[in-house]
């Protein structure tokens, strides 16, 4: 049996085959493949390292930690190369998205850091009054009013009359028998949506009614009404300033990507046959 | 007014209700868990919003949904956070910053100087950037630098502080400053979310800590240093919030070892009580108060239950992880370990949010957008599932349309709201703005109902929510003073119950459910359960009446078995009369076909803070 196959040509070639090879790599002086790769993490790199975990712990790491994020960076960038040499970054939806997420926040960086003087925030903030007016408030006293409505109301609005404390009449709730000056949102939030408009309409000092609310119908006596003002520029100089920078983030991202897409020559397919195929 | 009516409202206080009333007497709602498009698993769901679309919808505009959905909120919230996830999230442009990998280049060193200088200049250096880029004529070395797999990260950090600065109105609206940890190893959810005090030129000292290596991390140990520096480093204030331990296996409340190889020792319990204050209790992806099978004799324990495997199903679920999954139970250990270590780590208090992932904190059942953009509003939404593996699956018809988060505060700023959530005066609910009040005491009585101002008496005579008793007084047990009023466009509220928790003689961790007060005049039946307050839903309409319930339920309730020797603590759930769940407005509005078997009513429910008894 073994003889049988040393006699198998196919076993000779291969026999030859290694010969041939060992005579080869013993005589073949080439140096070895110049393309090996090299990973060289620089001083700098390390440094940059170093402060990025600066940034985080507010402080330099130790030589033991430094250690390890190189290690891990080393690791990282061995996966990264050999991932894109396989072409793993092609068609990937992160990969992909992450670009252009980094793209959009370049074409906005100059905003940022751009200076403005106050002139111009002024004309920004005249133009955008409205958003910086705050809202109206109201401070009321209520009374929940007991079923059948009618007849607590009269039977309350008399006890009223008669000097009576209003918190102690109608019926009990936890609702505030006073509020103190909150605005709309406050108030619908409280009581359901519409209670601010009801009261905010009444005759200020009376007891008006009923106004319903999600609770029930309420005896309600208008305390304070304080409309919405526009607060000084200087007041609130910052917040201006924020919304003017962010306006002018957007206008240069728009701006910026359409000087990009102005480069590229765009062929679009027509959507609606793509749909009805 | 006369003087002798002032008695009923604030004995022996001033004229005026209001001087002299430095308690907390507002109630403001918002949520700590909100993502937007800058998340990258949002952006890859299709979100295509950021923060600002998140601030404008939380403080009541109408805005435009990722899917091209007009939404608005049937009320503005009061505060957010926007805590997208930190990793792949980062660092302020290093060419702003002038890395030195920016520097050693000439170009990038002319950009960095041009940045620097600011104004004109920086926004010269920045097109010049974006003309290289677009031409690929920027350094070999940088582009490198910024290719895909880099850890160069970009301005995400800074775009969120810029936009919780832009939104944050004191008095009007809080935008909270913070991001989320998302430390998930082997799919084991240990996720916190992080909120600081604190405006933008301390946010802007740090960067976010992230999870992935070589900077990040996944043991919470290290969440905590970094929170420890963030306080050492700028003067400010910071908290972390747990959240789906029901997804984490078993690992969210250790009581032994932790999944970072740690063991639950004195350091691990002092730091995680210091700097976890709060546990998110519900929100999209399930429910954690409790589960059936820790609480067999709470006939509401099942509700959102996800009990499948973990957050990706790599590992399925088994019963012996749950015990460290629910937040009532953790409660009760926490009680336990207090007497093995001296510290309770899981003294937390409740806090509902949305864990939304579309920049939309939706959490009413009749105006759900669901947690990614690809569920938002459609009709098949309901029988896709929402997550599948070659194990298991977690139905979308499972997706829990909660929570927000109620805290009792003195003002609507981030200080007053910070500190609030702090002393724990918060409650959690599954979407649904109902007013909880729950005190703690040794004098409260019947006669203290009749007050037309609860909250003085309250604070008066007790702790709020959140709070501590201590050496009960001799033969004196416990008594706590409730309220419940229901969401003015809410539905009623079936029952308000007392969940006590404490540890007996023997050591053994025991839990009772108490019904304290219900609507209606329901008795209990002999083993002292109350019947079901009944249901008025209309299926085919998605409907319910106020016919049944009360609108609001008042009590003082004594604990009767109570020992002055025992660790204990209390909390209130309050429970709504049934109302549909969202399904039930996807099939009437979009005509969506709902799959056989599924929940299609619920009970709406709130879970305050625990008030605390300890015997020394």
């Amino acid at each position: 049996m073994f003889l049988s196959f040393l006699r198998q040509p196919l076993f000779h070639f291969f026999v030859i085959g290694a010969v041939l090879f060992s005579l080869y790599s013993l005589v073949d002086d080439t140096p070895p493949k110049p393309d090996r790769p090299s990973i060289v993490v620089s001083t700098q790199d390390a440094q940059w390292l170093a402060s990025q975990f600066k940034a985080t712990w507010k402080r330099l790491p130790s030589e033991k930690e430094l250690d390890a994020i190189v290690a891990s960076f080393v690791r990282e960038e061995i996966y990264v190369r050999e991932a894109l040499k396989l072409g793993l970054d092609q068609g990937d939806t992160i990969v992909r998205k992450r670009l252009s997420q980094k793209m959009e926040f370049l074409t906005e960086a100059g905003a940022e850091a751009s200076l403005t003087d106050d002139a111009v925030l002024k004309s920004y903030f005249t133009q955008n009054a409205e958003a910086y007016h705050s809202a109206a408030r109201i401070a009321f006293s209520q009374i929940l009013l007991a079923e059948p409505v009618e007849a607590s109301m009269s039977a309350v609005l008399a006890d009223l009359a008669a000097g009576e404390d209003f918190t102690q009449l109608g019926a009990r709730s936890l609702l505030p028998a006073l509020v103190s000056p909150i605005p709309a949102a406050a108030v619908d939030g409280a009581f359901g949506q519409g209670m601010f408009e009801q009261i905010e309409k009444l005759e200020p000092g009376v007891w008006s009614g009923p106004i319903t609310s999600g609770y029930g119908q309420h005896l309600v006596r208008l305390d304070q009404r304080e409309p919405g003002v526009l607060p000084p520029f200087e007041q609130i100089r910052a917040r201006v300033e924020l919304d003017w920078r962010h306006n002018k983030a957007e206008e240069l991202r728009s701006e910026r990507f359409e000087l990009l897409r102005d480069q590229y020559d765009i062929v679009m397919p027509d959507v609606s046959q793509v749909l009805s195929q | 007014m006369s003087l002798q009516h002032l008695g009923s409202i604030y004995p022996g206080k001033a004229y005026s209700p209001y001087a002299k009333r430095s308690f907390p007497s507002n109630l403001y709602w918002g949520e700590t868990h909100l993502h937007t498009g800058l998340s990258l698993d949002a952006g890859l769901f299709g979100n295509t919003t950021g923060p600002d679309t998140a601030y404008r919808l939380a403080r009541g505009e109408e805005i435009t949904t990722s899917t091209g959905q007009p939404l608005k909120l049937s009320r503005p919230l009061d505060f957010l956070v926007v805590a997208d996830h930190s990793d792949l999230m980062g660092i302020a442009t290093d060419i702003q910053n002038g890395a030195p990998n920016i520097l050693a280049d000439p170009k990038g060193k002319e950009w960095a100087e041009g940045f620097a200088k600011g104004g004109e200049d920086a926004a010269k250096a920045a097109f010049d950037l974006i003309g290289n880029f677009s031409q690929g004529t920027v350094p070999e070395d940088l582009v490198e630098a910024y290719s895909p797999g880099s850890p160069i990260y970009d301005g995400v950090w800074e775009k969120i502080i810029d936009a919780a600065e832009r939104f944050n109105e004191p008095h009007r609206f809080t935008a909270f400053i913070g991001y989320e940890w998302t430390s998930v190893p082997k799919g084991f959810n240990l996720h916190r979310n992080v909120v600081l005090r604190d405006g933008g030129p301390r946010a802007r000292q740090v960067i976010p800590l992230t999870t992935q290596a070589p900077l990040g991390t996944t043991d919470p140990l290290d969440l905590y240093q970094w929170l420890e520096d963030y306080e050492a480093n700028t003067g400010g204030q910071a908290l972390a919030i747990a959240h789906n331990g029901n997804l984490s296996n078993g690992w969210m409340f250790p009581v032994e070892g932790t999944y970072a190889g740690g063991v639950v020792d004195e350091n691990y319990v002092e730091l995680r009580a210091k700097w976890e204050p709060l546990y998110e209790v519900t929100q999209i992806k399930g429910d954690g108060e409790t589960h059936p099978t820790v609480s067999p004799d709470d006939e509401f324990a099942d509700y959102g239950t996800w009990d499948v495997a973990n957050l990706d199903i790599t590992e399925l679920k088994t019963p012996e992880m749950l015990p460290r999954e629910y937040a009532r139970e953790a409660l009760k250990n926490g009680l336990m370990l207090e007497k093995k270590l001296g510290t309770n780590p899981y003294k937390f208090g409740m806090i509902g949010a949305t864990d939304s992932h579309t920049s939309l904190p939706t959490a009413e059942e009749e105006n759900f957008f669901g947690k990614s953009t690809s569920v938002e509003p459609s009709k098949s939404r309901v029988s896709h599932p929402f997550v599948k593996s070659a194990l298991g699956a977690i139905e979308g018809d499972t997706l829990l349309a909660s929570g927000y988060q109620g805290i009792w505060a003195t003002e609507n700023t981030r200080a007053a709201l910070f500190d609030a959530m702090e002393r724990k005066e918060t409650y959690a609910t599954t979407g649904s703005r109902m007013a909880v009040r729950f005190f703690g005491g040794w004098e409260f009585d019947e006669v203290d109902l009749r007050s037309r101002q609860l909250a003085f008496v309250g604070y008066e005579k007790g702790v709020p929510m959140g709070g501590d008793l201590t050496k009960a007084p001799d033969g004196k047990a416990p008594t706590f003073l409730t309220y419940a009023l229901r969401d003015p466009i809410g539905a009623n509220l079936d029952r308000v119950q007392i969940v006590e928790g404490w540890m007996d003689a023997d050591g053994n961790l025991q839990e009772k459910v108490h019904d304290v007060v219900w609507s209606g005049d329901r008795e209990p039946d002999a083993d002292g359960k109350l019947p079901p307050v009944g249901n008025t839903v209309d299926i085919e309409a998605a409907n319910w009446t106020n016919t049944i319930g009360a609108s609001e339920l008042i009590s003082v309730w004594t604990d009767p078995d109570f020992d002055a020797a025992e660790s204990a603590f209390y909390y209130v759930r309050v429970l709504e009369i049934p109302t549909p769940r969202w399904v039930l407005y996807d099939q009437l509005r979009l005509g969506a076909e709902l799959p056989e078997g599924i929940e299609l009513i619920h009970q709406e429910r709130a879970y305050t803070s625990p008030i605390w008894y300890s015997p020394s």
